[in-house]
Protein backbone atom coordinates (compact mmCIF):
# COMPACT_ATOMS: atom_id res chain seq x y z
CA UNK A 1 0.00 0.00 0.00
CA UNK A 2 2.74 2.16 1.09
CA UNK A 3 4.62 1.96 -1.87
CA UNK A 4 2.30 4.44 -4.03
CA UNK A 5 3.15 7.10 -2.14
CA UNK A 6 6.82 6.29 -3.36
CA UNK A 7 6.16 9.03 -6.28
CA UNK A 8 3.54 11.52 -4.14
CA UNK A 9 6.82 14.36 -3.32
CA UNK A 10 6.58 14.60 -7.46
CA UNK A 11 2.75 14.72 -7.33
CA UNK A 12 2.01 17.25 -5.13
CA UNK A 13 4.05 19.55 -7.13
CA UNK A 14 2.48 22.69 -8.35
CA UNK A 15 1.64 21.84 -11.76
CA UNK A 16 4.20 23.35 -13.57
CA UNK A 17 4.07 22.15 -17.16
CA UNK A 18 7.20 22.02 -18.18
CA UNK A 19 9.07 20.51 -15.71
CA UNK A 20 6.48 17.22 -15.39
CA UNK A 21 7.57 15.17 -17.73
CA UNK A 22 11.02 15.98 -16.83
CA UNK A 23 10.51 14.96 -13.44
CA UNK A 24 9.46 11.93 -14.27
CA UNK A 25 11.71 11.15 -17.27
CA UNK A 26 14.47 11.76 -14.04
CA UNK A 27 12.60 9.71 -12.41
CA UNK A 28 12.47 7.06 -14.67
CA UNK A 29 16.17 7.25 -15.41
CA UNK A 30 16.77 6.76 -11.90
CA UNK A 31 14.71 3.63 -11.82
CA UNK A 32 16.29 1.84 -14.50
CA UNK A 33 19.53 3.02 -13.10
CA UNK A 34 21.36 5.13 -15.90
CA UNK A 35 22.11 8.22 -13.70
CA UNK A 36 24.76 8.93 -11.74
CA UNK A 37 23.08 9.68 -9.05
CA UNK A 38 24.29 8.35 -5.83
CA UNK A 39 25.60 4.38 -7.06
CA UNK A 40 24.26 2.47 -3.94
CA UNK A 41 20.79 3.69 -4.26
CA UNK A 42 20.22 2.87 -7.61
CA UNK A 43 21.29 -1.06 -6.69
CA UNK A 44 18.98 -1.34 -4.38
CA UNK A 45 16.08 0.48 -6.45
CA UNK A 46 17.45 -1.22 -9.36
CA UNK A 47 16.73 -4.61 -7.39
CA UNK A 48 13.38 -3.43 -6.10
CA UNK A 49 12.48 -2.60 -9.49
CA UNK A 50 13.23 -6.01 -11.04
CA UNK A 51 11.14 -7.77 -8.11
CA UNK A 52 8.05 -6.15 -10.09
CA UNK A 53 6.29 -8.16 -12.51
CA UNK A 54 6.54 -4.66 -14.63
CA UNK A 55 8.87 -5.98 -17.07
CA UNK A 56 8.03 -9.54 -17.19
CA UNK A 57 8.16 -10.73 -20.78
CA UNK A 58 5.27 -9.39 -22.72
CA UNK A 59 4.31 -11.95 -25.96
CA UNK A 60 1.23 -9.97 -27.12
CA UNK A 61 0.78 -6.91 -28.69
CA UNK A 62 -2.01 -3.94 -27.94
CA UNK A 63 -4.23 -5.43 -30.92
CA UNK A 64 -4.34 -9.17 -29.51
CA UNK A 65 -5.59 -8.41 -26.39
CA UNK A 66 -8.26 -5.55 -27.36
CA UNK A 67 -9.43 -8.32 -29.35
CA UNK A 68 -9.69 -11.40 -27.22
CA UNK A 69 -11.58 -8.89 -25.56
CA UNK A 70 -14.18 -7.52 -28.21
CA UNK A 71 -14.47 -11.15 -29.76
CA UNK A 72 -15.29 -12.57 -26.22
CA UNK A 73 -17.78 -10.00 -25.55
CA UNK A 74 -19.40 -10.49 -29.41
CA UNK A 75 -19.47 -14.28 -28.62
CA UNK A 76 -21.37 -13.27 -25.47
CA UNK A 77 -23.71 -11.31 -27.27
CA UNK A 78 -24.01 -13.99 -30.04
CA UNK A 79 -24.47 -16.48 -27.41
CA UNK A 80 -28.32 -17.98 -27.81
CA UNK A 81 -28.70 -19.27 -24.59
CA UNK A 82 -27.84 -15.41 -23.19
CA UNK A 83 -30.31 -14.01 -24.96
CA UNK A 84 -33.53 -14.21 -23.35
CA UNK A 85 -34.69 -11.74 -20.46
CA UNK A 86 -34.09 -13.69 -17.45
CA UNK A 87 -30.30 -13.85 -18.56
CA UNK A 88 -29.97 -10.44 -19.10
CA UNK A 89 -28.46 -9.86 -15.88
CA UNK A 90 -25.93 -12.33 -16.00
CA UNK A 91 -25.00 -11.68 -19.56
CA UNK A 92 -24.15 -8.09 -18.47
CA UNK A 93 -22.40 -9.21 -15.52
CA UNK A 94 -20.06 -11.58 -17.78
CA UNK A 95 -19.52 -8.67 -20.46
CA UNK A 96 -18.75 -6.11 -17.68
CA UNK A 97 -16.02 -9.28 -16.23
CA UNK A 98 -14.42 -8.85 -19.61
CA UNK A 99 -14.33 -5.19 -19.71
CA UNK A 100 -13.02 -4.42 -15.78
CA UNK A 101 -9.96 -6.84 -17.68
CA UNK A 102 -9.17 -4.78 -19.97
CA UNK A 103 -9.65 -0.99 -19.33
CA UNK A 104 -8.18 1.00 -16.58
CA UNK A 105 -10.76 2.59 -14.69
CA UNK A 106 -8.51 4.58 -12.27
CA UNK A 107 -6.48 5.85 -15.46
CA UNK A 108 -9.26 6.65 -17.35
CA UNK A 109 -10.81 8.52 -13.93
CA UNK A 110 -7.84 10.48 -13.25
CA UNK A 111 -7.20 11.52 -17.57
CA UNK A 112 -10.88 12.76 -17.26
CA UNK A 113 -10.53 14.88 -13.78
CA UNK A 114 -7.09 16.19 -15.39
CA UNK A 115 -5.73 18.78 -13.13
CA UNK A 116 -8.22 18.11 -9.75
CA UNK A 117 -6.94 14.76 -9.55
CA UNK A 118 -3.89 15.93 -7.69
CA UNK A 119 -6.04 17.75 -5.06
CA UNK A 120 -8.26 14.86 -4.24
CA UNK A 121 -7.61 12.78 -1.13
CA UNK A 122 -7.30 9.11 -1.59
CA UNK A 123 -10.88 8.41 -0.51
CA UNK A 124 -12.47 10.94 -2.92
CA UNK A 125 -9.65 9.36 -5.83
CA UNK A 126 -11.62 5.83 -4.78
CA UNK A 127 -14.93 7.37 -4.91
CA UNK A 128 -14.49 8.94 -8.04
CA UNK A 129 -12.95 5.94 -9.52
CA UNK A 130 -16.41 3.92 -8.46
CA UNK A 131 -18.68 6.53 -9.70
CA UNK A 132 -17.23 6.99 -13.12
CA UNK A 133 -16.30 3.70 -13.72
CA UNK A 134 -19.96 2.74 -13.16
CA UNK A 135 -21.35 5.57 -15.38
CA UNK A 136 -18.72 4.35 -18.56
CA UNK A 137 -20.12 0.76 -17.95
CA UNK A 138 -23.63 1.53 -18.32
CA UNK A 139 -23.29 3.47 -20.86
CA UNK A 140 -21.49 0.81 -22.94
CA UNK A 141 -23.63 -2.36 -21.80
CA UNK A 142 -26.38 -0.40 -23.32
CA UNK A 143 -23.83 0.78 -26.45
CA UNK A 144 -22.87 -2.97 -26.85
CA UNK A 145 -26.24 -4.62 -26.49
CA UNK A 146 -27.34 -2.91 -29.31
CA UNK A 147 -25.18 -4.20 -31.79
CA UNK A 148 -26.22 -6.75 -33.71
CA UNK A 149 -24.74 -7.97 -36.69
CA UNK A 150 -21.73 -5.75 -36.80
CA UNK A 151 -18.47 -6.50 -37.77
CA UNK A 152 -14.77 -5.71 -36.13
CA UNK A 153 -11.61 -4.87 -38.02
CA UNK A 154 -8.40 -4.27 -36.24
CA UNK A 155 -6.40 -2.16 -38.72
CA UNK A 156 -3.11 -0.79 -37.45
CA UNK A 157 -1.17 -0.04 -34.13
CA UNK A 158 1.30 3.01 -33.44
CA UNK A 159 3.27 1.68 -30.44
CA UNK A 160 4.76 4.40 -28.42
CA UNK A 161 6.93 3.04 -25.59
CA UNK A 162 4.44 1.61 -22.95
CA UNK A 163 1.38 2.54 -24.94
CA UNK A 164 -0.25 2.19 -27.91
CA UNK A 165 -2.83 3.32 -30.26
CA UNK A 166 -5.24 0.25 -31.66
CA UNK A 167 -7.04 1.35 -35.13
CA UNK A 168 -10.22 -0.45 -35.65
CA UNK A 169 -13.22 0.15 -37.57
CA UNK A 170 -17.11 -1.11 -37.03
CA UNK A 171 -18.63 -1.81 -40.05
CA UNK A 172 -22.33 -1.47 -39.77
CA UNK A 173 -24.75 -1.08 -42.58
CA UNK A 174 -22.17 -0.19 -45.19
CA UNK A 175 -20.85 2.29 -42.67
CA UNK A 176 -17.16 1.92 -41.14
CA UNK A 177 -17.13 3.78 -37.89
CA UNK A 178 -13.68 4.30 -36.80
CA UNK A 179 -13.21 3.29 -33.00
CA UNK A 180 -9.61 3.51 -31.70
CA UNK A 181 -8.07 2.25 -28.33
CA UNK A 182 -5.71 4.12 -26.34
CA UNK A 183 -3.55 0.69 -24.49
CA UNK A 184 -1.16 1.19 -21.73
CA UNK A 185 1.44 -1.55 -20.92
CA UNK A 186 0.67 -2.33 -17.03
CA UNK A 187 2.00 -5.26 -15.44
CA UNK A 188 2.47 -7.07 -18.65
CA UNK A 189 -0.88 -6.17 -19.52
CA UNK A 190 -2.15 -4.02 -22.38
CA UNK A 191 -5.36 -2.05 -20.69
CA UNK A 192 -7.52 0.97 -22.20
CA UNK A 193 -7.11 4.45 -21.08
CA UNK A 194 -9.10 6.24 -23.25
CA UNK A 195 -11.91 5.39 -26.58
CA UNK A 196 -11.40 7.88 -29.73
CA UNK A 197 -14.91 7.32 -31.46
CA UNK A 198 -14.99 9.09 -35.30
CA UNK A 199 -12.11 11.26 -34.02
CA UNK A 200 -13.90 11.85 -30.38
CA UNK A 201 -11.80 11.17 -27.45
CA UNK A 202 -14.16 9.67 -24.59
CA UNK A 203 -11.67 10.79 -22.04
CA UNK A 204 -11.32 14.49 -23.03
CA UNK A 205 -15.21 15.25 -23.69
CA UNK A 206 -15.56 13.75 -20.08
CA UNK A 207 -12.90 16.32 -19.04
CA UNK A 208 -14.48 19.37 -20.73
CA UNK A 209 -17.35 18.40 -18.63
CA UNK A 210 -15.96 17.54 -15.64
CA UNK A 211 -13.10 20.62 -15.38
CA UNK A 212 -16.04 22.68 -15.82
CA UNK A 213 -18.30 21.39 -13.25
CA UNK A 214 -15.21 20.90 -10.76
CA UNK A 215 -14.64 25.03 -11.31
CA UNK A 216 -17.99 26.04 -10.63
CA UNK A 217 -19.70 23.30 -8.26
CA UNK A 218 -16.32 21.98 -6.86
CA UNK A 219 -15.54 17.88 -6.56
CA UNK A 220 -19.16 18.12 -3.68
CA UNK A 221 -21.08 19.57 -6.87
CA UNK A 222 -19.13 17.05 -9.23
CA UNK A 223 -19.98 13.85 -7.14
CA UNK A 224 -23.29 14.89 -6.63
CA UNK A 225 -24.52 15.34 -10.45
CA UNK A 226 -22.74 12.06 -11.01
CA UNK A 227 -24.78 10.19 -8.23
CA UNK A 228 -27.95 11.69 -10.03
CA UNK A 229 -26.84 10.43 -13.26
CA UNK A 230 -26.75 6.85 -12.06
CA UNK A 231 -30.15 6.84 -10.28
CA UNK A 232 -31.86 7.97 -13.70
CA UNK A 233 -29.65 5.90 -16.05
CA UNK A 234 -30.70 2.64 -13.40
CA UNK A 235 -34.12 4.24 -13.67
CA UNK A 236 -34.18 4.20 -17.09
CA UNK A 237 -33.22 0.64 -17.10
CA UNK A 238 -35.46 -1.07 -14.23
CA UNK A 239 -34.18 -3.96 -13.11
CA UNK A 240 -30.74 -3.36 -14.27
CA UNK A 241 -28.00 -2.58 -12.40
CA UNK A 242 -24.91 -3.07 -14.01
CA UNK B 1 12.92 18.73 -9.32
CA UNK B 2 16.24 19.58 -7.82
CA UNK B 3 18.68 16.98 -6.91
CA UNK B 4 18.43 16.92 -2.56
CA UNK B 5 14.82 16.03 -3.55
CA UNK B 6 14.89 12.85 -5.98
CA UNK B 7 17.30 11.69 -3.30
CA UNK B 8 14.91 12.30 0.00
CA UNK B 9 12.03 10.75 -2.15
CA UNK B 10 14.18 7.84 -3.12
CA UNK B 11 15.17 7.08 0.39
CA UNK B 12 11.64 7.59 1.13
CA UNK B 13 10.60 5.09 -1.16
CA UNK B 14 13.76 2.69 0.11
CA UNK B 15 12.34 3.01 3.60
CA UNK B 16 8.80 1.98 2.59
CA UNK B 17 9.69 -0.93 0.57
CA UNK B 18 11.61 -2.49 2.97
CA UNK B 19 9.39 -1.66 6.00
CA UNK B 20 6.17 -2.40 4.54
CA UNK B 21 5.50 -6.19 3.26
CA UNK B 22 4.83 -5.67 -0.48
CA UNK B 23 0.75 -6.41 -1.51
CA UNK B 24 0.22 -8.62 -3.87
CA UNK B 25 0.43 -6.44 -7.17
CA UNK B 26 -3.42 -6.95 -8.00
CA UNK B 27 -4.80 -5.91 -11.20
CA UNK B 28 -7.82 -4.67 -9.82
CA UNK B 29 -8.71 -1.41 -9.82
CA UNK B 30 -6.88 0.47 -7.27
CA UNK B 31 -5.01 3.69 -7.53
CA UNK B 32 -1.39 2.43 -7.33
CA UNK B 33 -0.24 2.43 -10.25
CA UNK B 34 -1.81 5.74 -11.38
CA UNK B 35 -0.44 8.53 -9.91
CA UNK B 36 2.81 8.59 -11.20
CA UNK B 37 1.98 8.00 -14.27
CA UNK B 38 0.24 11.06 -14.37
CA UNK B 39 3.28 12.81 -14.78
CA UNK B 40 3.69 10.59 -18.36
CA UNK B 41 2.50 12.42 -21.27
CA UNK B 42 0.65 11.00 -23.21
CA UNK B 43 2.06 10.69 -26.81
CA UNK B 44 -1.65 10.20 -28.14
CA UNK B 45 -3.22 13.21 -26.36
CA UNK B 46 -2.77 17.07 -27.68
CA UNK B 47 -0.83 18.43 -25.00
CA UNK B 48 -0.70 17.81 -21.55
CA UNK B 49 -2.82 15.41 -20.35
CA UNK B 50 -4.63 17.43 -17.97
CA UNK B 51 -5.18 20.15 -20.02
CA UNK B 52 -7.87 20.84 -22.16
CA UNK B 53 -7.60 23.15 -25.58
CA UNK B 54 -9.17 26.32 -25.07
CA UNK B 55 -12.37 26.88 -26.78
CA UNK B 56 -14.04 29.65 -27.73
CA UNK B 57 -17.90 29.94 -26.54
CA UNK B 58 -18.88 33.85 -26.25
CA UNK B 59 -22.32 33.30 -27.62
CA UNK B 60 -22.91 29.86 -24.47
CA UNK B 61 -26.15 31.46 -23.07
CA UNK B 62 -27.66 31.65 -26.71
CA UNK B 63 -26.12 28.49 -27.73
CA UNK B 64 -27.79 26.87 -24.62
CA UNK B 65 -31.28 28.40 -25.28
CA UNK B 66 -30.75 26.63 -29.02
CA UNK B 67 -29.50 23.57 -28.13
CA UNK B 68 -31.98 23.28 -25.62
CA UNK B 69 -34.53 24.24 -28.90
CA UNK B 70 -32.91 21.89 -30.92
CA UNK B 71 -33.12 19.07 -28.24
CA UNK B 72 -37.07 19.97 -28.43
CA UNK B 73 -37.08 20.08 -31.64
CA UNK B 74 -35.75 16.59 -31.73
CA UNK B 75 -37.53 14.70 -29.45
CA UNK B 76 -41.02 16.86 -30.04
CA UNK B 77 -40.80 16.45 -34.13
CA UNK B 78 -38.28 15.23 -35.62
CA UNK B 79 -38.20 11.70 -34.02
CA UNK B 80 -42.22 10.71 -33.80
CA UNK B 81 -41.82 11.92 -37.57
CA UNK B 82 -38.87 9.90 -38.00
CA UNK B 83 -40.54 7.08 -36.62
CA UNK B 84 -43.63 7.16 -38.09
CA UNK B 85 -41.49 7.37 -41.42
CA UNK B 86 -39.26 4.46 -41.15
CA UNK B 87 -42.44 2.59 -40.20
CA UNK B 88 -43.82 3.78 -43.97
CA UNK B 89 -40.85 3.11 -45.49
CA UNK B 90 -39.17 0.07 -46.49
CA UNK B 91 -35.00 -0.24 -46.03
CA UNK B 92 -34.59 0.55 -50.14
CA UNK B 93 -36.46 3.91 -49.66
CA UNK B 94 -34.58 4.97 -47.17
CA UNK B 95 -30.80 3.80 -48.65
CA UNK B 96 -32.10 5.38 -51.59
CA UNK B 97 -32.87 8.48 -50.32
CA UNK B 98 -29.74 8.68 -48.34
CA UNK B 99 -27.76 7.59 -51.18
CA UNK B 100 -29.26 10.82 -53.55
CA UNK B 101 -28.62 13.42 -50.64
CA UNK B 102 -25.35 12.12 -50.80
CA UNK B 103 -24.92 12.00 -54.34
CA UNK B 104 -26.36 15.60 -54.35
CA UNK B 105 -23.11 17.05 -52.27
CA UNK B 106 -20.51 15.29 -54.83
CA UNK B 107 -19.72 18.39 -56.71
CA UNK B 108 -19.00 20.20 -52.86
CA UNK B 109 -16.82 16.88 -51.94
CA UNK B 110 -15.04 17.32 -55.46
CA UNK B 111 -14.16 20.97 -55.04
CA UNK B 112 -13.05 20.70 -51.35
CA UNK B 113 -11.05 17.59 -52.54
CA UNK B 114 -9.55 19.08 -55.09
CA UNK B 115 -9.36 23.01 -52.62
CA UNK B 116 -7.24 20.53 -50.14
CA UNK B 117 -4.99 19.06 -53.43
CA UNK B 118 -6.43 15.60 -52.70
CA UNK B 119 -6.33 14.50 -56.49
CA UNK B 120 -7.60 11.06 -55.52
CA UNK B 121 -10.05 11.91 -53.59
CA UNK B 122 -11.43 14.82 -56.18
CA UNK B 123 -10.97 11.29 -58.79
CA UNK B 124 -12.96 9.43 -56.60
CA UNK B 125 -15.67 12.06 -56.09
CA UNK B 126 -16.09 12.35 -59.92
CA UNK B 127 -16.13 9.00 -61.00
CA UNK B 128 -18.79 8.46 -58.11
CA UNK B 129 -20.98 11.33 -59.10
CA UNK B 130 -20.82 10.09 -62.75
CA UNK B 131 -21.89 6.91 -62.12
CA UNK B 132 -24.38 7.50 -59.60
CA UNK B 133 -26.08 10.19 -61.29
CA UNK B 134 -26.27 8.18 -64.72
CA UNK B 135 -26.17 4.01 -63.86
CA UNK B 136 -27.11 4.95 -60.26
CA UNK B 137 -30.33 6.67 -61.50
CA UNK B 138 -29.94 10.08 -60.18
CA UNK B 139 -28.10 9.30 -57.27
CA UNK B 140 -30.44 6.89 -55.92
CA UNK B 141 -28.16 3.45 -56.16
CA UNK B 142 -24.43 3.84 -55.23
CA UNK B 143 -22.99 1.55 -57.71
CA UNK B 144 -19.41 3.44 -57.61
CA UNK B 145 -18.81 1.95 -53.96
CA UNK B 146 -19.26 -1.74 -56.24
CA UNK B 147 -16.25 0.14 -58.28
CA UNK B 148 -14.38 0.56 -55.15
CA UNK B 149 -14.87 4.05 -55.28
CA UNK B 150 -15.71 4.99 -52.03
CA UNK B 151 -16.83 8.61 -50.50
CA UNK B 152 -14.13 11.15 -50.17
CA UNK B 153 -15.64 13.54 -46.95
CA UNK B 154 -14.64 16.99 -47.49
CA UNK B 155 -16.38 20.31 -47.03
CA UNK B 156 -15.16 24.10 -47.19
CA UNK B 157 -14.91 24.02 -43.46
CA UNK B 158 -12.70 22.07 -43.79
CA UNK B 159 -10.57 23.10 -46.05
CA UNK B 160 -10.47 26.01 -44.22
CA UNK B 161 -9.23 24.25 -41.58
CA UNK B 162 -6.64 22.58 -43.62
CA UNK B 163 -5.60 26.08 -44.72
CA UNK B 164 -4.63 27.21 -40.91
CA UNK B 165 -7.70 28.66 -40.35
CA UNK B 166 -9.21 27.93 -36.87
CA UNK B 167 -12.49 27.51 -35.24
CA UNK B 168 -13.40 30.75 -34.21
CA UNK B 169 -16.15 30.17 -31.93
CA UNK B 170 -18.81 27.82 -31.36
CA UNK B 171 -21.89 28.32 -32.47
CA UNK B 172 -24.99 25.77 -32.08
CA UNK B 173 -27.56 27.08 -34.86
CA UNK B 174 -31.57 26.60 -34.56
CA UNK B 175 -32.35 23.60 -36.07
CA UNK B 176 -28.87 22.61 -38.17
CA UNK B 177 -26.95 22.37 -34.84
CA UNK B 178 -23.59 22.55 -33.59
CA UNK B 179 -20.88 24.75 -36.31
CA UNK B 180 -18.21 27.28 -35.40
CA UNK B 181 -17.73 30.62 -36.90
CA UNK B 182 -15.24 28.65 -39.49
CA UNK B 183 -17.54 25.90 -40.43
CA UNK B 184 -20.38 28.09 -40.79
CA UNK B 185 -18.98 30.13 -43.52
CA UNK B 186 -18.04 26.95 -45.27
CA UNK B 187 -21.63 26.04 -45.11
CA UNK B 188 -22.72 29.39 -46.38
CA UNK B 189 -19.74 29.32 -49.33
CA UNK B 190 -20.80 25.83 -50.63
CA UNK B 191 -24.35 26.86 -50.02
CA UNK B 192 -23.45 28.20 -54.11
CA UNK B 193 -22.48 24.73 -54.89
CA UNK B 194 -26.11 22.83 -53.63
CA UNK B 195 -28.59 22.09 -55.64
CA UNK B 196 -31.26 22.85 -52.66
CA UNK B 197 -30.00 26.35 -52.14
CA UNK B 198 -31.47 26.80 -55.95
CA UNK B 199 -34.72 24.43 -55.19
CA UNK B 200 -35.55 27.06 -51.53
CA UNK B 201 -34.71 30.01 -53.42
CA UNK B 202 -36.98 29.28 -56.52
CA UNK B 203 -39.80 27.07 -54.23
CA UNK B 204 -39.36 28.03 -50.59
CA UNK B 205 -41.48 25.20 -49.58
CA UNK B 206 -39.73 22.42 -51.49
CA UNK B 207 -36.52 23.65 -50.24
CA UNK B 208 -38.13 22.90 -46.86
CA UNK B 209 -39.97 19.72 -47.88
CA UNK B 210 -36.31 18.35 -49.22
CA UNK B 211 -34.35 19.29 -46.61
CA UNK B 212 -36.96 18.23 -44.50
CA UNK B 213 -36.26 15.16 -46.20
CA UNK B 214 -32.92 14.87 -45.80
CA UNK B 215 -32.84 15.41 -42.01
CA UNK B 216 -35.79 12.50 -41.19
CA UNK B 217 -33.78 10.29 -43.12
CA UNK B 218 -30.74 10.03 -41.14
CA UNK B 219 -32.61 10.99 -37.94
CA UNK B 220 -32.70 7.69 -36.30
CA UNK B 221 -29.02 7.11 -36.89
CA UNK B 222 -28.32 10.65 -35.96
CA UNK B 223 -30.82 10.38 -33.19
CA UNK B 224 -29.22 7.73 -31.48
CA UNK B 225 -25.94 9.35 -31.40
CA UNK B 226 -27.29 12.42 -29.95
CA UNK B 227 -29.55 10.31 -27.22
CA UNK B 228 -26.46 8.67 -25.95
CA UNK B 229 -24.32 11.68 -26.03
CA UNK B 230 -27.10 13.03 -23.76
CA UNK B 231 -27.19 10.11 -21.76
CA UNK B 232 -23.81 9.75 -20.76
CA UNK B 233 -22.69 13.34 -19.86
CA UNK B 234 -23.45 15.24 -17.14
CA UNK B 235 -23.89 18.45 -19.08
CA UNK B 236 -24.88 17.65 -22.54
CA UNK B 237 -24.55 20.63 -24.14
CA UNK B 238 -20.92 20.92 -23.13
CA UNK B 239 -20.46 17.04 -24.03
CA UNK B 240 -22.21 18.24 -27.65
CA UNK B 241 -19.54 20.97 -28.27
CA UNK B 242 -16.58 19.18 -27.46
CA UNK B 243 -17.41 16.33 -29.69
CA UNK B 244 -18.21 18.56 -32.69
CA UNK B 245 -14.65 20.31 -31.86
CA UNK B 246 -12.66 17.09 -31.57
CA UNK B 247 -14.51 15.26 -34.60
CA UNK B 248 -14.16 18.24 -36.72
CA UNK B 249 -10.49 18.58 -36.12
CA UNK B 250 -9.52 14.94 -36.92
CA UNK B 251 -11.68 15.57 -39.94
CA UNK B 252 -9.86 18.44 -40.67
CA UNK B 253 -6.65 15.94 -40.21
CA UNK B 254 -8.24 13.53 -42.29
CA UNK B 255 -7.30 11.05 -39.25
CA UNK B 256 -10.53 9.14 -39.87
CA UNK B 257 -9.93 6.28 -42.62
CA UNK B 258 -12.34 6.70 -45.15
Amino acid sequence: MKRKDLSCPAVNRPLKKPSMPRAHLVFQRVKHGFSGLVPGIMLFVAVFVAALPVSAAVDTTATASIRVTVNRIFSLLKDKSLATESMRQKRRGLIVAEVDNRFDFSEMSMRAMGRGWRKRTRTEKLEFVDLFAALLKKTYIRRIEAYSNEVVEFRKEIRRGKRAMVYSVVLKNGNEIPINYAMKLKNSQWRVYDVVIEGVSLVRNYRTEFTRILGRENYVGLVRRLRRKLDELAREDKGGNV
Amino acid sequence: MSGTRIIRFILLGLILSVVVPLPAWSISADLSTVDDNYLEPDPFAEGDAGVLPVVSDPLEPVNRFFFAFNDRLYFWVVKPVARGYEALMPDVVETGVRNFFVNLRGPIRMVNNLLQGEIRGAGSETGRFLLNSTIGVAGLFDVASGFGLTPRVEDLGQTLGRYGIGNGFYICWPVFGPSSLRDSIGMAGESYLSPLTYLTRDNFESGVAAYSLKRVNVAKEKGEVYEELKKSSLDPYLAMRDAYFQYRASRVKNEILD
